[in-house]
């Protein structure tokens, strides 16, 4: 089944920069997700927005205005990519990340995740390098010259960071 | 006026100051190269060295290794996506594209001379027209501030491509984000969920490297990319071709960011954004733009170095910073006795010409060492990408952190990366998000300051000639596209009825 050109293309053409797909080859379910995303957000913001004060009275004036106004576009942006989206659902199929390629993909900040939480325990240079290391090894690199490079990397990064330029690197109870 | 400019070139002229430019110069170039260092960042780390040096010299490293620092951002911007500075994030995707077409020399190449010649464009007007523009500059109140603020931000939004509601809804992601952290005129938390982490707002430069770095590492590493090799021999081959062709774009990105960069509380880093976003309303191939094509490159590296001068104008006359890294050098002039204001021109105007001078050298050297930046640059490419992909998680591990030297840091980092990681699959623009997020309290605090000023009547923006001009071009941008929109769809519907008419009447020809 092949899928019709998007109805939320009202520009010009998709730039072919690194984002993957190009609009019209977005899941409409995911374009679904974020007009929902949107929509609430939108609520949520102009609902919030009330609980601050305005400086002038009987004016909108004050530290709620600029979020009334993300409130009150993203409400609307939120029905107009809604109803493109959902013209376009019984034509495009979901098309999500494969889910081995979607593992691969929050390896990232799973890592870096990681790494923060094993900052307090070996310190965050050596918990960095150690995700950086899990990394090249996810992406194919050999054992001994990963570890090689780990090893240059984390020498080379204290050294600029640390020694020259005085970054205060936070230390671990072990390290 | 001679003597003056001969007692300026005798300061600049000794070793200690000439020196001080090549090292500043070197530093610069490292740093600005690295992912996740910032030209301010490599700036504020030469001011302990300003201490120890004379005031000529101390002010000619803030300058250098800006200037330096400013042109080796486009290196990872190009080479790895991964914007050096904000006002490159404007071209990442285009550079990076050429380079992914096997372009990257030239790429660089192109951004390096266009910054050259932009930059000695900048030269000549802060030279010749510094106190008259400084003049023009202070007249805009808060009122032409917000209409060029939203201007530029209007530009972002219409020129990265794609869907338009998308477009906006990653500059709104932005705006909101940038109203994280206490509200600029009444100190209110906002969105802070009670975390003091969020009291200070979110710095922008780990947003920069999560929205840029992180989310290509996610993109990298699911496509399984391997990294192919990129050998960049001649940076400017063929540079000059391009320049010829589009020498219009030059000359027209060196006079806006002149313009740009001389309104205080501006900064350069807008007009890249607006630049780059002329340049694709005016080419004659807007399709090309995004997919590796030279010219947004052309009038956005000129546009960027321009302003770089300019930014200096506001600077050194009235002592009014343009962004945070002349207000770093404002800082310097203070501290060495400089005291920049109209005294600087008036008293000892051999130590302004002195420092446009510095600009001048500065300027020259761009072309020799940035072609040794490029050159060593290509060589990340024959890395594998399964040891730069290990490299650049750490840099921007270490750069987030270093940033505030703060962990939460790293997690905002995180989460940006995150949330362009899903723009991506949604086709969702992020650059927008950056830029929102960087303009979005200068937008709040001129448009409350109007407001408070015309007591709540919006047509206070319209008022004063420069600001109405502005209102009334910053409303055709939106308004144009819109329509045009509105008249493709009339159009379509008009042809399908059309089509339905001529079926009915002819059944037999169908």
């Amino acid at each position: 089944m092949t899928s019709r050109p998007s109805t939320t293309d009202d520009s010009a053409p998709a730039s072919a920069g690194a984002s993957p797909p190009g609009p019209s080859q977005t899941s409409p379910l995911l374009d679904l997700v974020i007009a929902g995303v949107s929509l609430a957000m939108g609520v949520a913001l102009v609902i919030h927005a009330q609980d601050y004060r305005a400086m002038i009275p009987r004016t909108v004036i004050g530290p709620g205005l600029l979020l009334t106004i993300c409130g009150v576009v993203f409400t609307g942006l939120g029905v107009t990519m809604g109803l493109g989206a959902v013209r376009r659902l019984p034509v495009g199929a979901p098309r999500g990340a494969a889910p081995q390629s979607l593992r691969f993909a929050l390896l990232v900040p799973a890592l870096l995740v990681a790494a923060l939480a094993a900052t307090p325990a070996i310190g965050f240079l050596p918990a960095a390098a150690l995700s950086a290391f899990v990394l090249m090894k996810a992406c194919g690199a050999r054992w001994l010259p990963a570890l090689g490079a780990t090893l240059v990397l984390g020498a080379a990064v204290h050294l600029a960071f640390a020694e020259v330029m005085r970054v205060p690197l936070p230390a671990g109870s072990l390290f | 006026m001679l003597d003056t400019l001969a007692q300026a070139m005798a300061l600049v002229g000794t070793p200690t100051t000439l020196l001080a430019i090549l090292l500043s110069c070197a530093f610069g170039l490292f740093v600005g190269a690295i992912p996740g260092l910032s030209a301010t960042m490599a700036t504020a780390l030469l001011v302990p060295f300003t201490f120890y040096l004379d005031p000529i010299p101390a002010i000619a490293t803030v300058i250098a290794c800006t200037t330096m620092a400013i042109t080796a951002g486009d290196i990872p911007a190009a080479l790895l996506r991964i914007p050096g500075t904000p006002s490159s994030a404007a071209y990442t995707d285009e550079a990076h594209a050429m380079t992914r077409k096997g372009g990257g020399g030239q790429a660089l190449g192109t951004l390096l001379v266009s910054a050259f010649l932009g930059g000695l464009f900048g030269f000549a007007v802060l030279a010749i027209a510094a106190p008259a523009l400084a003049t023009a500059a202070l007249r805009f109140s808060s009122f032409e501030y917000f209409w060029l603020a939203v201007l530029g931000l209007s530009c972002c939004a219409l020129v990265t491509g794609g869907s338009l509601a998308k477009s906006t809804f990653a500059l709104f992601v932005g705006l909101l984000a940038s109203c994280v952290g206490m509200d600029p005129l009444t100190g209110a938390a906002r969105l802070t969920f009670g975390s003091t982490n969020l009291m200070g707002g979110l710095s922008f430069v780990p947003a920069m490297i999560g929205l840029f770095a992180i989310s290509e590492l996610m993109n990298g590493t699911q496509t399984g990319a391997t990294g192919g090799v990129t050998r960049i021999r001649n940076p400017f081959a063929g540079v000059g071709t391009i320049l010829r062709r589009y020498r219009v774009n030059l000359l027209r990105g060196a006079g806006l960011g002149t313009l740009i960069g001389a309104l205080p509380g501006a900064g350069g880093d807008l007009g890249a954004w607006i630049s780059y976003a002329n340049a694709r309303r005016a080419s004659k191939t807007p399709e090309k733009f995004g997919t590796g094509h030279p010219e947004g490159l052309v009038e956005a590296g000129a546009t960027n170095n321009a302003a770089l001068c300019s930014a200096w104008i506001p600077a050194t006359v009235f002592g009014v910073p343009g962004d945070a890294v002349t207000a770093i050098a404002v800082g310097v002039l203070f501290m060495k006795g400089l005291n920049p204001g109209p005294q600087l021109l008036t008293e000892n105007p051999q130590n302004f010409y002195a420092v446009i001078l510095i600009f001048l050298i500065a300027n020259l050297l761009i072309l020799p060492l940035g072609y040794l930046a490029i050159r060593a640059a290509g060589l990340i490419f024959s890395v594998p990408r399964a040891y730069l992909n290990g490299g650049i998680l750490l840099f921007c591990a270490i750069g987030a952190f270093s940033v505030n030297n703060s962990l939460f840091d790293v997690g905002v980092m995180i989460g940006f990366g995150i949330m362009a990681w899903i723009f991506s699959r949604a086709a969702i623009p992020v650059a927008p998000v950056i830029l929102g997020l960087v303009m979005g309290p200068l937008v709040e605090r001129n448009f409350l300051t109007s407001m408070i000023a015309s007591r709540g009547d919006f047509l206070g923006f319209f008022e004063r000639p420069v600001s109405a001009t502005l209102g009334v071009v910053t409303l055709l941008v939106w308004l144009i596209p819109l329509a045009r929109i509105a008249w493709r769809k009339i159009s379509a519907t008009r042809s399908l009825r059309h089509a339905e008419a001529h079926a009915s009447r002819h059944p037999e020809t169908h």
